[in-house]
């Protein structure tokens, strides 16, 4: 029997998604796609959920020969299915209706009346590998326990020592302020500064200290249901005017904050950078992505030996998420690291010239919270 | 459209300046601020005190065997390991082969590798150290470059056994010494009358320096004490018992735990009188109230344990009821003809410095009150024989993620014949037996729960506990907090 794991099923319809980026930060026109293109995604996308559905299906009917092989044949049974695994709700329907059809064809038809005078109740449950299906045949006041299982796939996300490189989290704040960027900088002569982002301007913290400065930046203020910014502290300012400063982007806007006079020095407006710009798009303009589906990918930025760029996963706002890096080889982008689940939807991702950050939005507590992102390269 | 704020003369190329400077120099902090910072002391308090890191003198079933594999593993290496998912991956080996039988297997060494004092990883030293380890029953040999492992009969999970437990490669030398080849070496080892054993960074470890400088490990600090000494920045990492965990937090004591790795039960001296008839030890199981010890007592750090496993090793542990029964219990003890309370309460004995482990047996004797049995609750030193205990709480700790192994591991420590589980029914009905003859009544899975000082990054244990520390860097210390 062949597994196909469901983690690996992700994989492949992500790199199906982005590899038709082939050239990250252009717009893609997708009605352009040929139709042999179209076809080639499709089946590439679809043939693993195929793997995995056959997959459950044969472990179905396995399950199904052990209770019709515990049975007289043709004894009406009725058959209660609990999930308890990780598989999700159409999984679960899928594997009962597969179970159902496999023990008719057994010969032992269920029914959900109450008349039956065999019970079975079977569960979806799972170890750390694999999955473990139960079926608890009740008669009367005796009763009998068949158990298959198959190989799980890692939803957990762990580190995976295959992957050149480990991507860990760790949560630095939290709290119910909508923020679009955090970004500590630390000193030798103090506990450091906390900076947060903001659709509306940046909050500066002193750490250890109980007050902050909010500087609005009304300037950079837009009509957009998906706000975006980042941070980027004392180093981008050292050699200006205006140090010590930080320099924020908003909406596309630049601007500088002088943290001496807590004013907002100057700010310019989102620039069309062509060709002839001194600076490589690539990697100036913009450095946070809003999390979307149609750019899902950051810059490139340099670890273990290999340019990389960060995805985060393709569900909505409504569910969690993970982030992972690729390795952008040619037209295809290889999974470079494993991948990193957050407790809900990642809304950012800042990762160039700084010490990589996630901003999530916890599903559960509502809050928003910022992730530091560790990168360890393999041996 | 370009919109400039602030208008100013030759505003143009100091905006081409700002977006150079800033690109440049955020590029170029790219790799200096994303990699772990190296240097500084990792101080760690424990419980348990131990004699030796010596793994031939490790005892598997003893209260100290946690604390032991787990400054093992700093200190010397193992074959194989076992990675975040329960797979088992190359160590000291990078490969391996069996026979078809699976009693023959050859496990090619990795090159390169030295031990902290110098000398080189060769194939004899690893089947020597394995030899001593495995016993008489596997014959180990060396060729020039693997090591081979012969037993008469099949093995097929013996990359998983040599992944965990005390399955570690290690050297010794003519005056006592013993040497690993892992993260960590032994700069001190505590004499008498002293208990810090201090592990300094193994420069020329084969998978990377650890980013400590060194770890300074306490050992003999109860639990209040380390509770005191994480709170007052005294310490990096510290145990807490699960029952104490949620006070902790509140503390602001950072608290990290992994999943249910340790199983609390009750084990009845059926020699006893009042303890010798089945059925009481039927109302007993009966009458415990899991749930609320899970729940209250543990204050949902544990989990309400019907069977040996917890559910994310088994799979299957939904099939072992956990549910309490108080009619039935009462009306099994009557059955028996004898009042439990007289003339002498049922005396429970749990390990006295055990704080979880004396919470719960406090809570079991109140459920078992309620069905008219008096219990006097003891608390002795782990090991300790006491032959007027009836009923003893004891705790297990899974010794693999791996099913089999773990199974087999309590069920040997249970006393149990070695059973068959290459099957998922084998297993289950071996787990099943010794639960439903009442000679172990399953109470509650634990967690392994630490706490760790703010300073404290990329504590990264895989989900069945442990300590990985040389994965753990040392942060800048929080606001307010004081460099140690």
């Amino acid at each position: 029997m062949i597994f196909r794991s469901r983690g690996r099923c992700e994989k492949i319809l992500l790199v199906s998604r982005v590899a038709r980026r082939s050239t990250p930060m252009t717009c893609n026109d997708r009605s352009k796609f040929s139709f042999c293109t179209l076809l080639f995604i499709f089946v590439l996308a679809a043939t693993p959920i195929a793997t995995l559905g056959d997959t459950l299906d044969d472990s179905a009917r396995e399950l199904a020969r052990k209770i019709a092989a515990a049975l007289p044949t043709g004894e009406n049974v009725s058959c209660e299915i609990r999930n308890i695994s990780s598989l999700r709700s159409d999984e679960s329907q899928r594997i009962e209706q597969a179970l159902t059809a496999d023990l008719q064809n057994n010969g032992v038809p269920t029914q959900t009346t109450g008349s039956a005078k065999v019970n079975i109740v079977v569960t979806l449950s799972e170890n750390l590998k694999n999955f473990v299906w139960t079926a608890e045949i009740h008669r009367g006041d005796t009763s009998q326990v068949l158990l298959t299982t198959g190989p799980r796939p890692h939803e957990n996300r762990a580190a995976s020592s295959a992957m050149p490189i480990t991507l860990h989290g760790e949560k630095f704040w939290e709290g119910p302020e909508q923020i679009l960027d955090a970004f500590e900088e630390t000193t030798v002569n103090d506990a450091g500064t906390l900076f947060l982002l903001l659709p509306d301007g940046l909050v500066i913290r002193k750490k250890g200290a109980d007050s902050s400065f909010k500087i609005a930046i009304p300037m950079a203020q837009v009509a957009r249901r998906t706000p975006f910014g980042s941070v980027h502290g004392e180093n981008a300012c050292r050699q200006l005017e205006f140090s010590p400063c930080v320099v924020v982007t908003l909406n596309g806007f630049i601007c500088t904050v002088g943290l001496a006079t807590h004013t907002v020095v100057e700010c310019h407006g989102p620039v069309p950078l062509g060709a002839r710009d001194p600076v490589d798009p690539l990697i100036f303009f913009p450095r946070t992505l809003p999390r979307g589906r149609s750019e899902p990918l950051t810059e490139m930025t340099s670890h273990c030996g290999a340019e990389i760029q960060f995805a985060t996963g393709t569900g909505d706002y409504t569910q969690p998420d993970s982030v992972q890096a690729f390795d952008w080889r040619g037209p295809d982008y290889i999974p470079f690291s494993n991948e990193l689940s957050f407790p809900g939807p990642v809304m950012a991702l800042h990762v160039v010239g700084r010490v990589p950050t996630a901003i999530v939005r916890n599903l559960e507590t509502g809050d928003y919270e910022a992730y530091h992102l560790s990168i360890s390269c393999a041996q | 459209m370009r919109r400039t704020i602030f208008p100013s003369a030759a505003r143009s190329k100091r905006f081409c300046a700002i977006c150079a400077v800033t690109a440049a120099l955020a590029a170029a902090s790219a790799m200096a601020s994303t990699r772990p910072r190296y240097g500084g002391t990792l101080r760690v308090q424990v419980n348990e005190r131990i004699g030796s890191i010596d793994p031939r003198q490790w005892q598997s079933a003893s209260p100290q065997a946690t604390v032991t594999e787990r400054i093992d593993s700093l200190i010397f290496d193992r074959l194989a390991r076992m990675d975040d998912h329960g797979t088992v991956q190359p160590a000291l080996a990078v490969s391996w082969q069996h026979d078809a039988e699976s009693k023959r297997w050859q496990f090619l060494l990795r090159t390169g590798v030295k031990f902290s004092d110098g000398t080189s990883l060769t194939p004899e030293v690893a089947a020597l150290a394995c030899q001593q380890l495995l016993g008489n029953t596997f014959d180990v040999s060396a060729n020039s470059d693997s090591v081979i492992v012969q037993a008469d009969h099949s093995i097929p999970d013996l990359p998983a056994l040599l992944a965990t437990g005390r399955y570690f490669i290690f050297r010794t030398t003519n005056d006592g010494g013993i040497f690993g080849t892992g993260a960590f070496q032994v700069n001190n080892w505590p004499t008498e009358g002293t208990s810090k054993v201090v592990l300094t960074a193994n420069e020329s470890c084969w998978a990377g320096r650890p980013f400590v400088d060194k770890i300074e490990l306490s050992m003999g600090i109860n639990f209040d004490q380390q509770a005191s000494a994480i709170s007052i920045g005294q310490a990096d990492v510290v145990e807490l018992p699960a029952s104490q965990v949620r006070r902790a937090t509140q503390r602001g004591v950072r608290a990290v735990s992994s999943d249910p790795v340790e199983l609390f039960a009750l084990q009845f001296d059926s020699a006893r009188p009042a303890v010798q008839d089945p059925r009481v030890w039927q109302s007993i199981s009966l009458a415990i109230n899991r749930a609320s010890i899970a729940d209250v007592i543990l204050q949902r750090q544990g989990v309400a344990a019907g069977g040996l496993l917890p559910n994310w090793i088994s799979g299957y542990a939904h099939l072992f009821p956990v549910s309490t029964d108080l009619p039935r219990a009462k009306e099994l003890l009557k059955a028996t003809g004898r009042e439990v309370s007289r003339p002498a309460p049922l005396v429970l004995v749990y390990d006295s410095v055990d704080a979880d482990a004396r919470a719960i047996a406090e809570r079991v004797a109140v459920n078992l009150r309620e069905i008219g049995i008096v219990a006097q609750v003891s608390g002795q030193p782990a090991g300790a024989k006491n032959s007027a205990a009836d009923v003893r709480l004891v705790r297990y700790r899974m010794a693999s993620p791996d099913p089999g192994l773990a199974l087999a591991e309590i069920l040997n420590s249970l006393g149990e014949l070695p059973a068959n589980l290459d099957t998922p029914e084998q297993a289950y009905a071996a787990e099943r037996a010794p639960i439903d003859a009442f000679r172990v009544i399953p109470i509650v899975h634990v967690p392994e729960s630490y706490g760790l000082s703010p300073q404290v990054r990329d504590w990264m244990p895989p989900r069945w506990g442990g300590w990985r520390l040389e994965d753990v860097w040392l942060g800048p210390p929080a606001a307010g907090e004081k460099s140690q």
